[in-house]
């Protein structure tokens, strides 16, 4: 960091040579690396999360008055390999101060070495509960799913009086996860779970899961895929069954999705933070503009919002603790309670956060919130 | 009962389909005993145009663009690619590379162009059709009268005319061929077109039903085709349909056994044994010495 | 700059190791097969499962590793006794993709998709590699004893007959030579020297899944073989790095982020043509 009172000087040289305060701040500005995957099938998730930090980083250096942050993004493809290559390059040729990243495969792989480095990194996406304490100077602020899930769970069985269950998943990572962690809670709820049927990424046609699942008759199918597959599963679901219920998870809540799925969308639950892209608050409708004016496109998916909300914990953290590093950890942890587009940030002792969980829903085409169903803890 | 039937309608619509699969990878394998890998780029390129222009100016001229997309893309690799790597005296393993770059390529072209998600066709085509407790999409109804008009179409080539006869000979002995002053590139040239033009019609078939497409779908229509043929018995144009119907159905129907996720380890362990046990196919007449 | 350049050489050096075992398949005996992933990925699950089961230690787990992938490999080599060529390719690639389902479905054992954390790092008599350096000068010492080993193999008389099955099976077959014998022996030995990739790649990143052993994974070690040179130990190596590194360069071109990854895999798709073009025999040659 910068000592103050070689700032002192160089802001009187500044001023001598006739420029300004920011010209001599902009050679030192802080490094925030971006590791996530843009190449191959969720390459799309990963734009996201770019998008959110750039024009977090826009906004910062805007009201900063000079180039406070820069920013270097690194492809990890969400696999540990190319991910500790993107981590090296980061760390060691960009010198970063500071990560935001994703993927269950990516974290586990980098989590240690950012404890040696005593670099923060901030989970913006990889939602397993495998990320619960796997690094001191790792923070998730993204939900991790289990607690989403006991929500979901209690919600159908409860509210919706639902029984017989049925799920359809993607046979990765995050599908496989989710429904076993599901049907845990479900049954233990005194659910049955009466179909649990999987496809593989590169499949497109779930029709003969479909047709195991209905031939089950559940009242419900709790759907868990990529958003783009999800919203084809969607379409091919309400085909062959169109009036049981679909029930999801937040990542889903994105114009790709409702695009991609159609009227098949309608009557969609899924659980969500307590995010809100069109939302009058002039936080979000701000950085909703942002997003407009940058990208010509209407700011929906919350993985937009996660990374616009890593990087403004950062900043804040940053204004306490002088510098990154142990010092930026420690105020983290002190702070702990941060505000947030996609809900307050409020961190547990394990990095982990917990957010205010919400039911939503899809009504006449949009996102509406359904059931306030209570803050975590 | 009733999910077995549901199952085996699923079946007949994939098999329907997969049979086009089957028959465009032969097409190809047979007359260019090229590895087409970048056969999936170019089903995933033409699927995505359909769906990109069908919305704006209708279903069928979308798909007659993505008929002239596929076609040029199939000639593209074999006159860019394969031909000129062939002339130079390649091995087949070199051909196979290029092939596996071009896919490479290919999807990430279609992903910088595409965006890397899965896009879903918005047309609607009409409820579906319920029997007796069983239910039939318009698709699933379409699918199996295309898949029989389109084999039929290029076995009636291929048995009943004077072109089809040249094909076969191509198929069988080239050098003999060449011997007899006959140019035989143009009537590769055609059979490239012909089965990279199918790709797009079977796209559309799965597009109705609410599947999507994305640039990285296209692997699993190589293999299917090359499953097929090799099932059916290789340089048996009847034999890679019927391989590719066989392999569809019964990856259908086999779910009333067993579990979903166990679906793509049942289909390639059987794949497996069947070969292993009769290396010639299930039609084939005789083991063509590898080329490889 | 040091240590990212450090992890990018141990990683050539652990892709140099798969690339030069599959040459034994591949350049020297002619069999071209599409699972080498497989195996590779037997190895990093036999030796990580080792060593998280049962608490044993590094070399045991290694040799579990060992022992599973020569096995497993030796299971491929069947199809290939009966089957040759284009289906052996497709066999292969059968086998590569049952493989794949048996490490997602079989979850309480392989973790499923979500992979196995923690993975303990190598250690050796007492000492426990930990910096990046350590695992640099440990593999590509391994990497060089393992060249050295495969070239006298390939030199030796068992070597000549691979070389001679590969020009045609029926040569060495009159001449009284057992083929199938030598087809399974060098299936097993290719077999130990994947796996033990294998278990050197899971205590180096200490996390692997699925997705690190699929038909990806086995095509990049195959256009590795193919843009080195077949029918070399050079040719893998020289393979090996060039498609580790040269991609990487390409971190370091000003790309918008948001097509970088796509660039990068188009570049990745480019050379492999490139190479077919211009140097379809490798960068280097077969004598």
């Amino acid at each position: 960091m910068i000592h103050r009172r070689n700032l002192l000087i160089a802001t009187a040289f500044a001023a001598l040579l006739g420029i300004g305060n920011s010209a001599y701040a902009q050679q030192d500005p802080i490094r925030v690396g971006v590791l996530v995957g843009t190449s191959g099938a969720s390459g799309q998730i990963g734009n996201w999360t770019n998008r959110g930090v750039e024009i977090a980083i826009e906004e910062l250096n805007e009201a900063a008055g000079f180039q406070r942050f820069s920013m270097f993004s690194e492809d990890s493809e969400y696999k540990a390999q190319k991910g500790l290559e993107g981590f090296n390059k980061l760390t060691n040729v960009d010198g970063i101060d500071v990560l935001i990243t994703s993927g269950s495969a990516v974290l586990p792989t980098i989590a240690p070495l950012a404890d040696q480095r005593e670099l923060v990194m901030m989970n913006v996406g990889a939602q397993s509960p495998a990320m619960a304490g796997i690094g001191k100077f790792t923070f998730s602020v993204i939900q991790l799913a289990d607690f989403d899930i006991a929500v979901m769970a209690n919600y159908a069985f409860d509210t919706l009086d639902f029984q017989r269950g049925a799920a359809l998943y993607i046979s990765n990572d995050i599908g496989q996860t989710n429904v076993v962690e599901f049907e845990r809670q479900f049954t233990q709820l005194g659910g049955e779970m009466v179909a649990i049927e999987s496809f593989r990424a590169s499949d497109t046609n779930y029709g003969p899961q479909v047709a195991k699942i209905a031939a089950a008759q559940p009242d419900f199918v709790y759907l868990v895929g990529d958003v783009d597959v999800a919203a084809a599963a969607t379409r091919q679901i309400k085909a062959l069954m169109p009036n049981v219920q679909i029930l999801t998870y937040g990542g889903m809540e994105s114009q790709l999705f409702l695009d991609a799925a159609g009227a098949a969308a309608e009557g969609l639950l899924y659980t969500q933070t307590d995010f809100d892209p069109s939302s009058d608050d002039p936080a979000i409708a701000a950085v909703a503009q942002r997003y407009q004016t940058r990208y010509g496109e209407d700011f929906t998916s919350p993985f937009i919002g996660y990374a616009y909300d890593a990087m403004m914990v950062v900043a804040a953290a940053l204004d306490a603790a002088g510098e990154t590093g142990e010092p930026l950890r420690a105020a983290i942890m002190d702070r702990r309670d941060f505000p947030g587009i996609t809900g307050d940030v409020v961190f547990r002792d394990d990095g982990t956060v917990s957010k205010s969980v919400i039911i939503k829903g899809v009504r006449d085409g949009a996102f509406v919130l359904v059931d306030r169903v209570g803050a975590s803890e | 009962m009733n999910l077995f039937l549901q199952l085996a309608v699923n079946g007949i619509y994939a098999g329907s389909i997969f049979a086009l699969f089957g028959l465009s990878f032969a097409l190809i394998f047979a007359t260019t005993k090229v590895w087409h890998f970048a056969q999936g780029a170019v089903y995933s390129g033409s699927a995505l145009i359909v769906v990109a222009l069908a919305t704006t100016i209708g279903l069928l001229p979308a798909i007659l663009a993505g008929v002239v997309f596929a076609t040029l893309g199939g000639l593209g690799c074999q006159a860019g690619i394969y031909g000129p790597l062939r002339r130079r005296g390649a091995s087949m393993l070199v051909i196979v590379m290029a092939s596996l770059g071009v896919t490479i390529v290919g999807e990430n072209l279609l992903s910088i162009l595409f965006g890397p998600s899965q896009k879903t066709l918005l047309v609607d085509v009409g409820g579906p059709i319920i029997a007796g407790g069983i239910v039939i999409s318009r698709a699933q109804l379409l699918a199996p009268i295309i898949a029989v008009a389109v084999v039929g179409l290029a076995l009636f080539v291929l048995y009943r005319t004077d072109f089809g006869r040249k094909v076969q000979a191509l198929i069988g002995d080239e050098e003999l061929m060449q011997l007899q002053g006959i140019a035989t590139g143009p009537i590769r040239m055609a059979c490239v077109a012909f089965g990279s033009a199918i790709l797009p019609i079977a796209a559309v078939m799965l597009l109705l039903s609410g599947t999507g497409v994305s640039p990285y779908i296209g692997l699993p229509v190589v293999l299917i085709g090359a499953m097929s043929l090799f099932l059916g018995g290789i340089n048996s144009m009847l034999g890679a349909a019927i391989g590719g119907f066989l392999i569809g159905f019964v990856e259908n129907v086999a779910l009333y056994f067993i579990p979903s996720s166990w679906q793509a380890a049942f289909t390639y362990s059987l794949f497996l044994a069947i070969i292993l046990v009769r290396p010639t196919g299930l039609l084939g007449r005789r083991l063509i010495q590898s080329s490889m | 700059m040091a240590t990212y350049i450090i992890g990018i050489l141990v990683t050539v050096s652990l892709f140099a190791i798969l690339a030069m075992s599959l040459d034994l398949l591949l350049g020297y005996t002619g069999l071209f097969t599409i699972s080498h992933a497989a195996i590779f990925g037997i190895g990093a699950y036999g030796a990580a499962l080792t060593m998280q089961a049962f608490g044993w230690g590094f070399l045991p787990a290694v040799g579990v590793a060992l022992g599973a992938s020569a096995l497993v490999s030796a299971a491929i080599s069947l199809p290939s006794l009966r089957v040759s060529g284009d289906y052996l390719v497709l066999a292969s690639f059968a086998i590569q993709e049952v493989f794949y389902s048996l490490l997602v479905n079989l979850d309480g054992i392989t973790g499923g998709s979500a992979g196995l954390h923690r993975i303990p790092q190598p250690s050796i008599l007492g000492f426990t590699l930990t910096r990046p350096l350590d695992f640099l000068i440990a593999y590509t010492l391994i990497a060089v004893l393992i060249f050295i080993a495969l070239s006298v193999l390939v030199r030796s008389p068992f070597g000549l007959l691979l070389k001679a099955i590969r020009e045609d099976e029926i040569v060495p077959q009159t001449l009284g030579k057992d083929v199938v014998a030598a087809k399974v022996k060098i299936f097993v030995i290719a077999g130990c020297v994947a796996g033990l990739a294998g278990a050197l790649y899971g205590s180096y990143y200490t996390f692997i899944d699925p997705l690190t052993f699929d038909v990806h994974a086995s095509v990049l070690i195959l256009s590795m073989v193919l843009i080195g040179g077949m029918g070399t130990l050079w040719g893998p190596v020289a393979g090996a790095a060039l498609l580790i590194i040269l991609p990487e360069l390409l971190r370091f071109f000003p790309f918008p982020s948001e097509v970088l990854g796509n660039l990068r895999q188009i570049f990745y798709g480019l050379i492999i043509i490139g190479f077919c073009f211009l140097r379809p025999t490798g960068l280097v040659r077969a004598r």
